[in-house]
């Protein structure tokens, strides 16, 4: 991307990041006094969600990865697995204090968290206890060194494949860019369709 | 004449990078801020592909999906699910609602242009 249209994105991404934290401060203090209104926490996850997603497209990536976490929170109690306490509003207040002062940082790649980004953190990680797992997770393992792997796949589409836009052409077109493909057609179920409709498919490889 | 893609998401910046990256390869972009507005404009002008984000106010991406779907003019046209990581259990519901595909964001210009281009194809 060329650095002008970053500048523009990123500009746009803080004036919108803006009025998301306004919003969100709202439903916040609302859902203190609601803490079962569907909509409100709905409200709350879609704010952090676009706060992430857009976020992270438009360079900032320390704050999408910190948002994430309050993210899956709010996804948990939408799901109804958490339910939301005065102690998660309290915490998710202070997150948004803190995607401010990411906002600020703008698309930096330190590590060293904010004291409030830490401090945030550790108050949802009850709320999320693979958070720990996964700072605990160990190193993948190194495969030995083989030969060229072969498959052999059989593919059979469904006969309404057409209507999903999807083109199996095009599919066993990008196997061909995975290595050296043989490719036959079994037209077996075309003989035999009585009723041969032009929008379906009768094909399989 | 270049092709017309409507672009479907409820953050301005996600629509501006999405509009940036593809007029600038030649596509003619027409946005829309959540589904029922996408749903309005691609009842009234033909679109050669949709790219959406699921989550949105008022219609999200799945039930615009399944509205177009019902479309005639749209039961074949390329739709395409922008989702991002967390949201990959969507693909099975997506999939099962006709959608073509899926970009996972963040994304790099590249990869939406490649995306684009074998769908298009």
């Amino acid at each position: 991307m060329e650095l002008g249209d970053l500048e523009q994105l990123q500009a746009s991404f803080r004036h919108e990041a803006a009025d998301l934290l306004t919003d969100l401060g709202g439903a916040l203090l609302l859902l203190e006094q609601e803490p079962r209104n569907a909509e409100v926490v709905n409200r709350v996850f879609r704010a952090m969600h676009t706060l992430k997603g857009s976020g992270a497209s438009a360079g900032f990536r320390r704050l999408a990865n910190f948002v994430h976490h309050v993210e899956e929170v709010f996804n948990r109690i939408r799901n109804q697995q958490l339910e939301s306490t005065p102690e998660l509003i309290d915490a998710t207040l202070k997150a948004c204090d803190c995607c401010e002062m990411l906002l600020e940082l703008g698309s930096t790649d330190s590590d060293t968290p904010l004291p409030l980004e830490a401090e945030v953190l550790l108050a949802i990680r009850p709320f999320l206890p693979e958070m720990d797992k996964a700072a605990g997770k160990t190193q993948p393992t190194t495969l030995a060194a083989s030969g060229p792997a072969r498959y052999r796949i059989g593919f059979r589409p469904n006969r309404e494949i057409f209507f999903s836009g999807t083109d199996p052409a095009s599919l066993l077109l990008e196997l061909t860019d995975l290595g050296e493909i043989e490719i036959r057609c079994d037209t077996g179920d075309l003989l035999h369709a009585d009723d041969f409709d032009p929008e379906k498919c009768y094909l399989r490889w | 004449m270049a092709k017309r893609v409507l672009a479907v998401d409820d953050s301005a910046t996600m629509r501006q990078l999405l509009k940036l990256t593809l007029s600038r390869s030649g596509y003619e972009v027409v946005e829309a801020e959540d589904g029922a507005k996408a749903l309005q404009k691609a009842s009234a002008e033909i679109f050669d592909l949709v790219l959406s984000d699921i989550n949105m106010p008022v219609m999200n991406g799945i039930e615009l999906l399944r509205s177009l779907r019902k479309l005639a003019q749209y039961r074949f046209t390329p739709i395409v699910l922008v989702t991002t990581e967390s949201q990959l259990e969507k693909k099975q519901e997506g999939k099962a609602a006709g959608a073509t595909g899926w970009i996972v964001k963040p994304f790099e210009p590249e990869q939406l242009l490649a995306v684009v281009t074998k769908v298009l194809r």
